[in-house]
């Protein structure tokens, strides 16, 4: 008997330092956390600032860094979300607790770090919620199934309410900070129109005072919840007065913001925006802290109930039900480690990006596409709007449109330095967004911040025309694609988690292994499809002329980027040539995926060289002229590789005969030629180099003859047997679409010859041979 | 060893073939350079030669600054994924083309006013036209070799010998036009200076072709399948 209980007794030190590992493992799990958590919601608050650049990048850095540093030591620390939220702890005992925090923290990493690589921001706290409810649901299951219960009983483990009160508070949220964004940003723009210098002397101080006044009450009602330095009455005070707190910071900031505008030069519209920053920056460390670290913290939690108990192993943590304070080094590490992820992660500027891309007032290259819902949405607004605006009397109209006039921005080289919209959008996002949290907060109701900023971001962006009839497609479909991701956040999250919990629980230390590899495995992939993508973005950011404003800069840049499609097609040309001569299939249909770039550059090329053509102002006939006929070679160019990737790529997928040896001896000379004369022309381009256009015309003229010697021996190969219709039809598609790309590269080098060597007379070291 | 799992782990490091690609890619662009100024010799525009041939000897320079940077520093984050040795014995071969092709254009230099006799017009430039595939050949090679150090399948194992087969074949041809020339050029009625300057002017032609040949064979022993322990 008292073996046995030795026995136990050991067997149970050892679990505990089991645990114990667990514990650790969760600890660096947070650290991981808290990097991803802050690449994600970093967007929240810099998004504004950094669009439309109120201050240096460094400077909102820093006043970012300093608001996350004030919200984590005004955060309490109360990790309740983890400990009761979401489960009934009573009913669970330590491992199984771990189980479930293990589960959480890895599916938390791994969909966040997934969210950040295709730049789309996303809930910390839903992802955190549906974890949890996934993981508590798979081990609740597994213990009624074991305990032979009806599964009914699983409400008894489950905080239901908790789970749908954030769905809830999710669509509410999102519909009401759109709205509100594009209504105030529309009665703002009105106020104040495009041209703004004027009307913020007027008015700055009134709306000053109106924004300062909601973002000081957001970081109160924010900050004040939780912090530790004020009464609990002077909170609910806080509460309880609100209107008394705003309108008497209206008339002190309203005071203090006009007398700025009238006696100084200083922007009222800086101060807010970084105000903002701050103050967002604030509520994100104080609130969203607990996603990153109230999991492992409630582990540990549970680990300490366990080991003062005389049956570690089996003690139903009942106790993690009180009320529990985090240590506050902990915070401020937390913190530390979230203000060096803000300065570091490149994975948080992906994010930005994509956000700033949707709500630019410019157009220019569109990171998303068109899709059906999109065109449908687009169409029946078009169509709303038109109808309504047959109610409205003409004069209000010719009023509302002159104020609403866009004014051309100040373009700069740089294109980090171009604003993506204008401050005062930037102080309505803040405002709105401060506004519409606050207020939520006020009435209780769960919502992320994340989404309402980007809805109100979304908002603004669409009342200030950003969403023209040439963007709107593109930026309703990138929405789309953002919002249907929160969706999918919320179902991921509880079903990875819920896998993972099952994973950890049922085959325990095999089980975390895996799970942690599997983990590691996903992560490290991650890593590498976001460095291809961050290059494929840099790839396409280089053919981005709409910061340039300098004809000479224009002129470089248009023969820099035909030099790069033009390899770049001269490259895909070798491979889809040898990959159908080795029958590769696999290597065909990356190229078929490929060619949608080349005609998106084959587009942008196009739209920039009108824009450079534009810089010459040749107002005649041949300026015209040759623009279309621009047009016309690079899409022809563009049109002719597609085709011959594409007959290719479907002359295999339908499993029809591979060349002969003597057809690919021949389409090896066409190979050699067309891509010798691609690439000469691209080195020409790039380098703007001596043109040897006779050295281009022989090799296009040699082209030609090896097309027609070729054509005559494929007439007797056809004649004899030796090829079929479907490999005579790929053989003269080789050929003739070389020939064409061949000619239109030469014409397009004439056309550059024509249309800048003589116009700008100031390119080195260019001949007209 | 070749360890098909770690390639998982080789995004991590930097790629030695990133240079290699570089300096293939020059080569490449002096090679078409070469053929431009050959053809300027042939056509007797002596004034487009010269200004190709100092564009040559720029172009090789530009290259031996790749191949010096290669040699003189690795970055600390590149996998070195094959001996050493192999590796820049291979970028030595692959920088003897550019020497070759400099060579020719100064050994071209000190008889450029003696013109060339029309009945060996149209080989002169097939021999050329014959050398430059090789060169081609070149950086799709390094390409097609850098992705087979990130995967180790057989697949692509075939690509590159593929490529290999195809150099030799192009040097063989080269061989062939190169033998024919000379044959062409001593049937002529010639100076003694004359047919030594061309002779020589042939065969340093069919030298850049060797030198490719070789750099494919540095490739294929890269790329062979080293016998382990249990295989």
């Amino acid at each position: 008997m008292i073996g046995k209980e030795i026995l136990k007794l050991n067997e149970d030190y050892f679990f505990m330092e089991m645990f114990m590992f667990a514990l650790v493992l969760l600890a660096c799990l947070a650290i991981f956390d808290l990097v991803v958590g802050v690449s994600n919601d970093a967007v929240n608050f810099l998004n504004s600032s950094i669009g439309s650049k109120a201050a240096p990048r460094n400077v909102i850095m820093i006043i970012a860094s300093l608001g996350m540093l004030a919200g984590v030591t005004f955060s309490s620390g109360m990790m309740e979300v983890a400990r009761k939220g979401i489960f009934h702890p009573e009913f669970f005992n330590m491992p199984e607790l771990i189980s479930i925090f293990l589960a959480v923290m890895l599916t938390d990493i791994i969909l966040l770090d997934t969210f950040n690589t295709f730049g789309f921001p996303t809930s910390t706290t839903v992802s955190i919620v549906f974890e949890l409810l996934g993981a508590a649901v798979a081990v609740s299951l597994i213990k009624i199934y074991m305990a032979g219960d009806l599964f009914i009983t699983l409400a008894k483990y489950i905080n239901t309410g908790k789970a749908l009160a954030i769905i809830t508070g999710i669509l509410l949220s999102v519909i009401v900070a759109f709205i509100a964004g594009a209504i105030v940003q529309f009665f703002a723009r009105l106020t104040f129109t495009f041209d703004y210098a004027k009307t913020l002397k007027k008015y700055g101080g009134i709306w000053g005072g109106f924004a300062f006044s909601v973002i000081t009450y957001f970081i109160l009602i924010k900050g004040a919840k939780g912090t530790s330095f004020l009464s609990k009455e002077a909170v609910l005070f806080i509460k309880d007065h609100a209107w008394l707190i705003l309108g008497g910071n209206f008339v002190v900031f309203g005071l203090l913001f006009q007398l700025l505008t009238v006696f100084t030069k200083i922007n009222v519209l800086k101060p807010i925006v970084l105000m903002g920053t701050f103050a967002l920056a604030m509520a994100f460390a104080a609130n969203d802290l607990v996603n990153f670290i109230g999991v492992p913290l409630a582990g540990l939690s549970a680990y300490n109930v366990a080991e003062l108990s005389s049956d570690p192993l089996n003690v139903l943590m009942g106790a993690l039900k009180g009320k529990s304070q985090a240590n506050t080094l902990l915070l401020l590490l937390a913190g530390t480690v979230m203000v060096i992820t803000l300065w570091f992660s490149k994975k948080s500027r992906s994010v930005s990006k994509t956000e700033l891309s949707l709500g630019r007032q410019d157009e220019g290259v569109e990171r998303f596409g068109a899709s059906t819902l999109s065109r449908i949405i687009v169409r029946m607004v078009h169509t709303q709007f038109v109808f309504i605006k047959k109610f409205i009397p003409a004069s209000i109209q010719r009023g509302i449109a002159n104020r609403l006039t866009i004014v051309n921005t100040k373009k700069t080289e740089d294109p980090e330095q171009q604003q993506s919209f204008d401050l005062l959008r930037a102080s309505v996002n803040l405002m709105v967004a401060s506004a519409v949290v606050s207020f939520a907060t006020s009435l209780k109701l769960p919502l992320s911040t994340t989404y309402v900023t980007f809805m109100v971001s979304m908002g603004t962006s669409l009342s200030d025309q950003a969403w023209g009839r040439e963007s709107a497609v593109y930026r309703v479909t990138g929405v789309l694609a953002v919002v249907g991701g929160w969706f999918v956040t919320a179902l991921a999250a509880f079903t990875a988690s819920m896998i993972f919990a099952s994973i950890i629980f049922y085959f325990e230390l095999p089980g975390i292994i895996f799970v942690v590899f599997f983990a590691a495995f996903l992560l490290f992939r991650s890593h590498h499809m976001h460095g291809k993508r961050q290059k494929a973005d840099k790839a396409l950011e280089a053919f981005n002329m709409t910061h340039i404003d300098d004809p000479e800069i224009a002129i470089k840049t248009s023969f820099e980027q035909t030099g790069y499609y033009l390899r770049e097609i001269s490259d895909t040309l070798e491979h889809c040539f040898e990959a159908t001569f080795l029958e590769d299939r696999s290597r065909l249909n990356n190229m078929r995926v490929e060619t949608n770039k080349i005609n998106k550059w084959s587009d942008i090329i196009t739209a920039n060289i009108f824009r450079t053509l534009n810089f010459l102002q040749k107002e005649d006939v041949v300026y015209t002229q040759t623009y279309l006929h621009t047009i016309r070679s690079l899409k022809d160019i563009s049109d002719s590789h597609r085709d011959l990737i594409l007959n290719a790529y479907n002359h295999f997928e339908n499993n029809h005969e591979g060349l002969t040896a003597k057809q690919i001896g021949e389409l090896r000379y066409i190979k050699t030629c067309i891509t010798r004369l691609l690439w000469n022309t691209s080195i020409m381009l790039l380098q703007r180099k001596r043109v040897d256009f006779d050295y281009i015309a022989r090799q296009s003229l040699k082209l030609v003859k090896l097309v027609d010697d070729f054509d005559k021996t494929q007439i007797k190969r056809i004649q004899n047997g030796e090829s079929g219709t479907r490999l005579s039809i790929l053989f003269y598609g080789f050929m003739d679409n070389s020939v064409k790309i061949s000619e239109q590269t030469h014409n397009l080098l004439d056309i550059f010859r024509n249309s800048f060597i003589k116009n700008g007379g100031h390119i080195k070291g260019t001949s007209n041979n | 060893m070749n360890i098909p799992f770690l390639s998982f782990f080789s995004f991590m490091k930097t790629s030695p073939f990133d240079g290699l690609l570089e300096h293939a890619e020059k080569v490449k662009e002096c090679a078409w350079v070469f053929q431009q100024a050959l053809e300027c010799y042939v056509s007797n525009n002596l004034t487009s030669f010269e200004e190709y041939r100092v564009e040559v000897s720029k172009l090789e320079s530009e290259a031996d600054a790749i191949k010096r940077r290669i040699r003189g520093h690795i970055p600390m984050g590149t996998k070195m994924i094959v001996p050493e040795f192999q590796f820049f014995m291979y970028l030595k071969e692959q920088d003897k083309i550019l020497d070759s092709v400099e060579t020719t254009l100064d050994w071209l230099s000190y008889r450029v006013e003696t013109k060339l006799p029309e009945e060996v017009k149209a080989d002169f430039l097939l021999l050329v036209d014959s050398v430059l595939e090789p060169i081609e050949q070149m950086s799709r090679l390094v390409k097609e070799a850098d992705k087979y150090f990130k995967n180790y399948s057989d697949k692509q194992r075939n690509i590159i010998k593929e490529i290999i087969r195809d150099l030799r074949q192009k040097e063989h041809e080269v061989d062939r036009v190169e033998y024919r020339l000379k044959n062409q050029y001593f049937a002529l009625e010639s100076t003694e200076n004359n047919t030594f300057h061309f002779v020589k002017l042939v065969e340093t032609i069919g030298s850049i072709a060797d030198h490719a040949e070789n750099a494919g064979d540095m490739m294929r022993s890269m790329i062979s399948r080293k016998k382990g322990f249990f295989f």
